[in-house]
């Protein structure tokens, strides 16, 4: 089997003391990597390094990923793993209580219609789970924050945080039923939270990949739409308007 | 020279392996690491038959070959005629076990666990137990690390005076940076660090240039120097939190420290005396010199390179006198051990000297700091070090 070029590897490394990187980091990362070898042959663009590396990290399950932030749009990278087995039950710094606590938080966002939930409720979920206390709770949705795995708003709303759509998505579309989980209309990513198409249809769509959309039109707005857009939360379903919208454009580009 | 920080992974979808930024100079022979063949047959056999199979993924259309099997399938590395059961796998399955071996070894070594070869055998190999297959994919698996991640997958030398003689090795791995100087290089530049571990990075290397000078300092000692660094034992410190704890508990358990009871008792406390010594994964993972420019940057001073040229080359001389003694196993202490060999108070001369047979003279440990530090002037203001040792 032959190995990875030393970029690669060191790349690769570079996901083992922070789990989260940001493209524009990353990318950055690799530019300087690639002045420390400038011998090393091989295209040096991200997507081509990171398909070699994930070409050799298939046979061990795991794989690096993107996600977007569904605050700021910005594109972040994780390595993630595909098969939930025992190996690697162990690397993690949370505790088995903890983790099943997580995934009550996690189910409890998800089962909410928003997609967000106050974090008081969240914390009070402890009581569901032997053995934590509600301080222990409060610090453990910081940790958790912190981390990523959560967002947290200025209100004090708590959201899905950009490791868990990046990592967990596949566990959710396993786990929850199919209108519990909601697809951006624009990229076809799982969304929790973004803009509700106004025309009263309920699609939803990533702030970020609307602004892209619209990138270079003047009105923000579907032609079909009678208003303009403005910034809102959720909602649920298909845009049948939006829908035809888009195929139509799909159409003229072809 | 050490770098390293800590990750998450949710349940489940535990990714995160930690940190990874060492810099070990010492160079694990590979001969060693296939000691562990020299095990006895006749135990492993029996041990295997004891153990009951864990809940393995695998499927179970596996048949048990139940006789002494002559017939090896497999690549066998150890020149064991082994009684153990055979059991024909198919390369999907054998693959299947080298990748569930490679992520148990990144889940234990994420929270820096050594990782036992007894454990990687119960948990991974499930039923598939033959010696020959342990170690084909024990080899495996290191074949992988250093091709994808660029990782030695190395076992942890043995202690000279062990206390289980037959066995030549450990039994013990880590998981450690490639040595080579333009990976660690790479990899210090692009890392993301995080203030608590740049943290203990430091205090651990201050503990290690103590340690270092003295090669091993009772821990009464030890906290008398932290003091003076402003590190008091019933505070917690802003940064480190429970410093103490974070000595005793988390280096040592990470390896980074060796700690063990004497049987001494504090004339201050009545307690047991506990030692530090450096552990092996700071033996591994931080060059020696990188130590020495540490201290000499404390000190003010410049490394004589003469005497750091000896004390590199003392280096090689160890790995290869460690390697003698593994496969002598006998615990001739006089020639340049390892740090982590040592379990007895030989305080070697640094310097070259490799013939400080048994003698625990003082004198000859306050002689080796000038002598590599290249500056008489230190005789006359003794450093905290000193002190330490004089009054041993």
């Amino acid at each position: 089997m032959a190995s990875l070029s030393n970029v690669h590897k060191i790349l690769l490394q570079s996901f083992m003391s922070r789990p989260l990187w940001t493209q524009t980091d990353l990318e950055a990362n690799l530019t300087k990597l690639f002045q420390h070898f400038p011998e090393e042959s091989g295209s040096r663009d991200l997507d081509s390094v990171v398909s070699a590396i994930n070409e050799k990290l298939r046979v061990l399950n795991l794989e690096l990923r993107k996600g977007m932030s569904e605050d700021n749009g910005t594109m972040y990278w994780a390595l993630v793993n595909n098969k939930h087995d025992k190996m690697l039950e162990k690397a993690t710094n949370y505790e088995i209580k903890e983790l099943n606590l997580f995934k009550k938080m996690l189910e409890t966002i998800i089962k909410s219609p928003t997609k967000e939930v106050a974090s008081k409720d969240i914390i009070n979920l402890y009581q569901g789970v032997e053995g934590i206390t509600a301080s222990h709770s409060d610090d453990l949705v910081n940790r958790l924050v912190n981390e990523n795995w959560l967002t947290m708003s200025d209100e004090g709303k708590v959201t899905m945080g950009i490791r868990s759509i990046i990592e967990l998505r596949h566990y959710f579309t396993e786990e929850f039923e199919e209108d519990l989980i909601n697809e951006c209309m624009l990229c076809s990513e799982i969304i929790f939270k973004g803009e509700r198409c106004p025309n009263n249809c309920n699609a939803v769509m990533h702030k970020h990949c609307i602004k892209k959309w619209f990138q270079g039109r003047r009105e923000k707005k579907f032609p079909s739409w009678q208003t303009s857009l403005n910034f809102g939360v959720l909602g649920l379903g298909k845009c049948n308007s939006f829908l035809k919208i888009k195929t139509k454009k799909k159409k003229k580009k072809k | 020279a050490v770098v390293s920080t800590q990750s998450t992974g949710a349940y489940h979808i535990p990714i995160a392996m930690s940190q990874r930024g060492r810099g070990g100079r010492v160079h694990v022979d590979s001969e060693e690491e296939e000691e562990y063949e020299v095990e006895s047959t006749q135990t492993q056999n029996q041990r295997s038959q004891k153990r009951k199979s864990k809940a393995h993924d695998d499927d179970d259309d596996v048949e048990y070959d139940t006789q002494p099997s002559a017939s090896k399938k497999k690549k066998s590395q150890g020149a064991s005629a082994s009684q153990a059961t055979e059991v024909p796998l198919s390369d999907e399955q054998k693959e299947k076990l080298v990748s569930d071996c490679v992520r148990y070894i990144l889940a234990l070594d994420h929270n820096k666990t050594p990782i036992k070869r007894d454990d990687i055998v119960k948990n991974v190999m499930g039923d598939h137990r033959g010696k020959g297959l342990v170690a084909w994919v024990l080899e495996r698996v290191k074949k992988l690390f250093a091709d994808i991640f660029g990782f030695d997958f190395v076992e942890v030398p043995k202690k000279a005076s062990s206390k289980t003689g037959a066995e030549k090795t450990s039994g013990i791995y880590i998981l450690r940076n490639n040595t080579s100087e333009e990976i660690r290089e790479a990899l210090n530049e692009i890392r993301g660090n995080d203030e608590r571990e740049s943290a203990e990075k430091g205090f651990l290397l201050a503990i290690l240039a103590m340690i270092f000078l003295n090669k091993v300092v009772d821990e009464d000692l030890l906290f008398d120097q932290l003091r003076r660094l402003g590190f008091y034992e019933d505070e917690h410190h802003e940064i480190l939190g429970d410093w103490k704890k974070l000595i005793e508990n988390k280096f040592t358990k990470e390896l980074y420290l060796d700690r063990s009871k004497t049987d001494r008792r504090s004339a201050r406390t009545q307690k047991a005396v506990y030692e530090y010594r450096i552990g092996p994964r700071s033996a591994m993972e931080i060059q020696k010199r990188k130590i020495l420019e540490f201290i000499a940057v404390i000190y003010g001073e410049e490394i004589d390179p003469v005497q750091a040229k000896e004390l590199e080359s003392d280096g090689e001389n160890e790995e290869v006198e460690e390697e003698e003694e593994n496969s002598n196993n006998n615990n001739n202490n006089n020639n340049n051990n390892n740090n982590n060999n040592n379990n007895n108070n030989n305080n070697r001369t640094r310097g070259g000297a490799s013939s400080s047979s048994s003698n625990n003279n003082n004198n000859d440990n306050r002689r080796s700091t000038p002598v590599v530090l290249a500056n008489s002037s230190q005789t006359d203001s003794p450093p905290p070090v000193r002190t330490m040792r004089s009054r041993r």
